[in-house]
């Protein structure tokens, strides 16, 4: 079934725009079909019902009933396979 | 052409004793030059107050604040070096201090700008010798490396 994945920032315009990019292609290179949603993170809670994986380039306001994972790998370069990775077991 | 970035959009070697100094006097600024309302000191502090921007590399520290769209009149980026680091929370973690010496504050209303923009800036701050000697380089020729970067990313 095609994943439904929430990206998000605190504006949901600015960071979350690279995340975007870069997960579109991670998803691509492993198979795995799937609707992205850029989102400010104030969305996620009411979002969360219909979403997989909530992945936010910013703090996690609240707790989530979806695997939340912030992902500012994303942007310093540092760590950036463990978080590729576990964004891929989550949506496997 | 990187036409939102100009010789008087990069402040080197400020000394702000906090984070809140910094806003207040480059948000005046930015909008004495005309490029956000006078909203925007208000609407940045909040919203690094509530999704900071700090991000900590190898051994150095870069702040990308920014807010929304509707607080910039003319687009621009504005890179601000330190003399001394300040502390900025961490856009990982609320409740964790990274020391900042780089600030670049992000200023678009275009979204397809603003994602050219951050794929550079995410190239440019993960370089560190770039990084590390800003201080000592001409406006000009950050601006270049700058442009250069943003050529190499389209």
């Amino acid at each position: 079934m095609k994943k439904r994945v929430l990206v998000a920032c605190g504006a949901g315009i600015a960071t979350s725009t690279i995340v975007m990019d870069r997960i579109e292609r991670l998803l691509k290179r492993e198979g795995i079909e799937a609707d992205l949603m850029q989102i400010k993170i104030v969305e996620a809670k009411k979002l969360q019902s219909e979403a997989d994986i909530l992945i936010s380039t910013t703090i996690l306001p609240t707790t989530y009933d979806i695997p939340a994972i912030v992902a500012t790998s994303y942007i310093t370069g540092i760590g950036i396979e463990d978080i590729d990775n576990q964004i891929i077991d989550i949506l496997k | 052409m990187n036409f939102y970035l100009s010789e008087e959009l990069i402040l080197k070697n400020e000394t702000y004793d906090v984070q809140k100094d910094l806003f207040e006097n480059i948000g005046n600024y930015l909008s004495l030059k005309g490029y956000v309302k006078d909203s925007f000191i208000n609407e940045i502090q909040k919203r690094e107050e509530n999704f900071p921007t700090g991000l900590e590399l190898d051994g150095y520290g870069v702040a990308i604040p920014h807010t929304d769209p509707e607080h910039i009149k003319r687009e621009f980026l504005c890179l601000v070096t330190l003399e001394k680091p300040i502390v900025f929370q961490s856009m990982a973690d609320k409740n964790k201090d990274v020391l900042i010496n780089t600030v670049f504050v992000l200023g678009f209303k275009k979204a397809e700008h603003q994602l050219l923009m951050l794929r550079t800036l995410m190239n440019l701050i993960q370089d560190k010798t770039f990084i590390e000697n800003l201080n000592s380089k001409e406006k000009h020729e950050i601006i270049k490396l700058i442009e250069n970067t943003e050529e190499n990313v389209k």
